[in-house]
């Protein structure tokens, strides 16, 4: 008896391993453990069995049944833990849920990362009127009275007020230097700002003019500023913007609101210099004219030149993301077309 | 501007190894910009001088010869002047000319009709020599006068092995020296510092011919009057003068025209030519009056007016000053000259060209204000070439009138403003030296340097202390000159609340909320103004608007629904915003007046379903204090003034603190038809920025957390429609003191409820500050608040 006691344990724990779920696991726990189960029925002929050996058996078959209840119990949870949460034939490989796709501009894009570099250098960022006057736009920025620019052909004339001149002829801003002057007389030297915006020409638009852009311009004046420490300032900011060792050099220019001016030009970080289409394959891109602000404009601005000095720097952004992305169309960013927008995350 | 570097090196001793490309990366970075490095001998590579040895009809076409040239090949030309023994200008293969359409075509070798031909005689525009050799319909180039060998490459021997730079124009606008050959030469001589070989110095009769010079205009700053007799005004110009010109895109006339502007491209001095015949006694320099007329050259009539500066003779005018001759110029048979070389002063000679439409090469020089001695410089270089290409010409009278020479101009510096400027300590001398490599003279006293600008560089050119710094730096080398740290101040920390916030608001928006920044532009069309709900506002306008219809825009919804209705072409649901000026014309305080100039932000959802469309948008608005950190933001119900693009139904007003700053709604359908939108709804937001007020640092409160555990439950109810949540929200609110918060849950509008109704999901947080609750206090809040709903708003509740 003791023999088949032992096989049917066999038997009972074969199945209990074998049951694939919680429910035929139950059923097999009933075909041997229940009232009417085998190890049940075996027990129930031990009345059949010599008293001398029936305790031995009893104990065995308890001892039996305990461990059977036990595999059981682990089967249960061995079941329970590996119960999916999802449907059977669950597809790894669809798309993942689409986060609501916003962004930034990326003409914002780039004015944050300059902010991000300035700001770490000390600098305020400053913001001015978008309709200024001549007076700012002009007059005080050491334009001649007959300069081209001031013509209705390059600069959005306010309607109206064609017989006004000086603080009462009015236009888009033309560029932000003016708006520069704006913040010298409003604050008290040593300072370093940075003025973020859009400025207006009235040209034909194409690929690469448009009548609305983006500037940058940056102004630090100080007791002592000499070249040699603007241009190390025009390096560092490159090179933080971009994350990498940009090559910086900076040559003769005109602009009636420095003096002495440079054309300053960033090596192009497509082809290192070698020459490639983004470049015209000159390797170097111009990005912004700069020098010390000419004495007339600080002195427009209130401030003492034989005192001062300054550097400044207007850089265009357009060409510079443009250059950032490899835009061929200075006119997308005015389009406000998403399928343009919606490549810049 | 183009300049002959062989032209150049006529002046200038430039070193002879160096190297063209060289020479424009030096010229950039210390001068002008060179755009362009134009190697004419390469583009005329494997064009030779032959000889045309026979010359048959083509057995198959008539208007074709079949040529044999010097060596021996054979080439098919159908130039209808080709003939044997006439020298001519023959492309080998390989060799690149113009084809018929302008665009690059390289020869091979060919079969023509039959006929083996190996290569190409050439017309002149073949090769870009049209201005050169001017040639009727389909002639060939004919050079059989032409001192050169036979199987020789053509660009020697017509003075095209030479080098064009091109100059961008703009960087040459603040530098009227650097306008011709000479000019550029001196430069280039300080720059490499190398001689300068300057034009001779005139020697000019006293006689004044008895011709009378009256200067009535201060414009007119010098004019002098040349009379040279003994020329032939049908000479055309030897061929070295000719290529000169035609190199730097002056197309040749005749010898005496072509004198003038070789020496406008030499000197950069402008100059004109009268047959004497048209200046019998004498020329006026005055303003014109009213009804004068000037005819010029090619037949127009310039109507004149006071503000006109002319040249007259026999009360007629015969010049616009500076600008333009009229229309008597020289003819074949002119003999005696009365050569004008002038200065007029340069705004005026800027506004004339420009009121007239008419820039010429003597007004663009003008206008950036030549000095008076330059006009010596003009005259030595005429006197010179007179000699040597008109035989049997003689200057028999000249006439000099010189009321307003170019003052002298000065500067005083320091040796260490120099130097701090700089920031390196170059010393004086080496200063002084590259001063004067450029021209300038110095007076040393000390520290103190005086410095004198030379004429040439006089006009306005030079004439600050900075200008100076300029100078050294540039000849020294920019470059050079290395870097330092800036020696700054130490400031406060820059703390700018607003500046943060309009960051945090884009980034808010884009990141948070899912939008994508636009930027449109300031101006917009009369329909979207309509659309945009500013028909009745007044708006500012452009003198010159990029189209007739287009104001500035007082508001940016109008754009928004412009880029609305443009997206909806691509895709059907996106979110958008933009934070930008608008206009207003109100003025603001100060002495400028200039208008007002809010910063405003705009956003929209686009979608099918305007009312979810509204929710999201709402959330997006009911997020933002926490989100940009600014003072709390919310929206009313039944606003007042709500915008015109807004339904009327779908409608609340942003508020900060009691003021309303700003408009969320739906937008109308008439607000879509106007602005083109087809199809899907959107929900629309404009809203003041600048009301909106920045924390100064962060403002979250850490609240303890609750000690005893709180209990949520939802209940539904089946109320009117019109029923608002908050009024909802207010009743439970007030059934009972345990309930610490109603949140909605969902809302549900169709056939499982009336018509008339919605089903309204609330959950009531309840919970107690110093006890945990038992069941039956939660059963009886509950029951109250069902309770005081159902007697409020007579629905039918479920817990
Ligand atoms: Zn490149």
């Amino acid at each position: 008896m003791i023999e088949q006691l032992a096989a049917l344990e066999a038997e009972a724990l074969a199945a209990i391993e074998a049951a694939p779920t919680a429910a035929e696991l139950q059923q097999v726990k009933a075909a041997w453990l229940g009232k009417k189960g085998q190890l049940t029925a075996l027990l129930k002929g031990l009345r059949d069995v010599a008293p001398a050996e029936r305790g031995a058996i009893g104990k065995a078959a308890n001892v039996a049944k305990q461990r059977l209840a036990a595999a059981a119990d682990a089967r249960k949870e061995a079941l329970l833990d590996s119960v999916s949460a999802v449907p059977a034939g669950f597809d790894v490989t669809r798309p993942g849920t689409q986060q609501p796709s916003g962004g930034l501009h990326p003409i914002t894009q780039l004015r944050y990362d300059l902010d991000d570099a300035f700001t770490s250098l000390g600098f305020e960022i400053y913001d001015g009127p978008e309709i200024s006057s001549e007076l700012y736009a002009f007059d005080s920025l050491n334009f001649p009275p007959d300069h081209p620019a001031r013509e209705s052909m390059d600069t959005y004339w306010l309607e109206g007020r064609d017989t006004k001149t000086g603080a009462e002829r009015h236009c888009l801003r033309p560029h932000l230097t003016g708006g520069s002057v704006r913040y010298m007389q409003t604050h008290e030297p040593p300072f370093r700002f940075v003025y973020p915006g859009r400025v207006y020409r009235n040209e034909t638009t194409d690929a690469s003019h448009e009548r609305a852009f983006f500037q940058y311009e940056a102004l630090i004046v100080e007791k002592k500023l000499p070249f040699t420490a603007g241009r190390l300032l025009v390096k560092t900011i490159l090179q933080a913007v971009f994350g990498r060792d940009v090559k910086v050099r900076m040559r003769a220019g005109f602009f009636p609101f420095v003096e002495p001016g440079f054309e300053i030009d960033m090596q192009c970080l497509v082809c290192e210099g070698e020459g490639c289409s983004v470049c015209k394959h000159v390797g170097w891109l111009e990005v912004m004219p700069g020098g010390p602000p000419h004495p007339e404009v600080l002195r427009a601005g209130g401030i003492d030149p034989s005192e001062w000095e300054g550097f400044y720097i207007n850089i265009g952004l357009d060409r510079l993301v443009m250059m950032r992305y490899g835009v061929d169309d200075v006119r997308h960013f005015h389009s406000s077309d998403l399928r343009f927008l919606g490549q810049f995350q | 501007m183009k300049l002959s570097l062989d032209w150049l090196r006529e002046y200038v001793a430039l070193p002879a190894d160096l190297d063209p490309h060289q020479l424009a990366h030096d010229l950039t970075m210390s001068t002008v910009e060179v755009e362009g490095v134009d190697d004419l001998a390469a583009g005329l590579a494997g064009v030779v001088i032959s000889e045309v040895r026979s010359c048959e009809r083509h057995p198959d076409a008539d208007k074709l010869n079949v040529c044999t040239m010097h060596d021996g090949r054979t080439v098919v030309c159908g130039g209808s002047n080709v003939a044997a023994g006439m020298k001519v200008a023959l492309a080998l293969p390989g060799a690149v000319v113009s084809g018929r359409d302008g665009k690059p075509l390289t020869i091979a070798e060919a079969t023509v009709r039959g006929v083996a031909s190996s290569g190409m005689i050439c017309s002149s525009g073949e090769l870009g020599l049209a201005d050169l050799f001017p040639s009727k319909g389909k002639e060939i180039m004919d050079l059989t006068h032409l001192d050169a060998a036979v199987g020789s490459p053509l660009a020697p021997a017509i003075g095209y092995d030479d080098i064009l730079l091109e100059i961008d124009n703009k960087s040459l606008t603040n530098r009227p020296d650097l306008w011709g050959h000479l000019g550029m030469a001196r430069e280039l001589a300080a720059l490499y510092d190398v001689p300068l070989s300057d034009t001779p110095a005139p020697e000019l009769p006293s006689a004044d011919g008895g011709f009378e010079v009256r200067i009535e205009d201060p414009r007119c700053l010098r004019y002098t009057a040349t009379r040279v007799e003994g020329v032939d005004g049908s000479a055309a110009s030897p061929l070295w003068l000719a290529a000169r010109l035609a190199k730097v895109g002056q197309r040749p006339i005749n010898l005496l025209v072509d004198l003038t502007n070789y020496v406008m491209m030499s000197v950069g001095q402008p100059s004109h030519a009268f047959d004497a015949r048209d200046l019998p006694e004498r020329v006026e320099i005055r303003a014109a009056r009213d009804g004068e007329a000037l005819t010029l050259l090619d037949g127009t009539e310039l109507a004149l007016d006071p503000q006109s500066l002319i040249i007259a003779s026999h009360e007629a005018p015969t010049a616009l000053a500076g600008v333009m001759g009229g229309d008597l110029a020289v003819r074949d048979d002119t003999s005696a000259l009365w050569l004008e070389v002038a200065s007029f002063d340069h705004v005026d000679v800027r506004r004339t060209a420009r009121r007239f439409g008419l820039r010429t090469e003597s007004s663009t020089r003008f206008e950036k204000g030549l000095d008076t001695p330059r006009v010596e410089a003009a005259l030595g270089l005429f006197q010179d070439l007179f000699a040597k290409l008109v035989p049997g010409s003689r200057i028999v009278a000249h006439v000099d009138s010189h009321p307003r020479p170019t003052a002298p101009v000065s500067v005083s510096v320091t040796v260490p403003f120099l130097h701090g400027r700089l920031g390196r300590e170059l010393g004086a001398p080496a200063m002084i030296g590259l001063l004067h490599r450029l021209g300038f003279c110095t007076e040393q006293d000390g520290d103190a340097l005086e410095v004198h600008v030379p004429s040439w560089r006089a006009t306005g050119d030079v004439d600050l202390p900075e200008d100076i710094v300029e100078e050294v730096g540039r000849l020294y080398g920019f470059e050079a000159l290395g870097f330092s740290p800036p020696q700054v101040e130490l400031v406060d920390p820059v703390i700018q609340p607003v500046r943060r916030m309009e960051r945090r608001l884009r980034e808010y928006l884009a990141f948070r909320c899912g939008l994508r920044e636009v930027v449109t532009y300031p101006w917009v069309s009369a329909r979207l103004l309509e659309a945009g709900g500013c028909a009745d506002t007044p708006t500012l306008g452009l003198a010159h608007p990029p189209s007739p219809d287009m104001r500035l825009a007082p508001s940016l919804v109008p754009q928004l629904l412009s880029v609305i209705a443009d997206n909806l072409r691509y895709t059907q649901s996106f979110g958008v915003f933009e934070v930008n000026r608008v206009f207003h014309v109100a003025p603001q305080d100060g002495p400028e007046g200039l208008p007002t100039q809010p910063k405003r932000l705009s956003a929209a959802v686009v979608g099918a379903d305007a009312a979810a469309l509204f929710y999201r948008l709402k959330g997006a608005v009911e997020g933002l204090s926490g989100g940009v950190q600014v003072a709390e933001v919310h929206c009313i119900a039944d606003p007042s003034g709500a915008p015109a693009w807004a339904d009327p139904s779908a409608v609340v007003g942003i508020a900060c603190g009691d003021t309303v700053i700003g408009h969320l709604g739906v937008l109308s359908a008439r607000a879509k038809r106007l602005a083109g939108i087809k199809r899907g709804e959107a929900a629309v937001l404009e809203l003041e920025v600048e009301a909106l007020e920045p924390h100064a640092s962060r403002e979250n409160r850490y609240a303890p957390l609750p000690q005893f555990p709180q209990v949520d439950f939802d209940i539904s109810l089946v109320v009117d429609r019109g029923v608002r949540f908050t009024a909802l929200r207010e009743a439970a609110l007030e059934a009972s003191a345990l309930v610490l918060g109603v949140h909605f849950v969902d809302e549900y509008v169709g056939a499982q409820v009336p018509d008339d109704k919605k089903s309204v999901t609330l959950r009531l947080r309840l919970g107690a500050a110093e006890r945990t609750l038992v069941r039956d206090e939660i059963d009886q809040a509950a029951a109250a608040v069902i309770e005081q709903l159902s007697a409020s708003f007579g629905g039918q509740v479920r817990a």
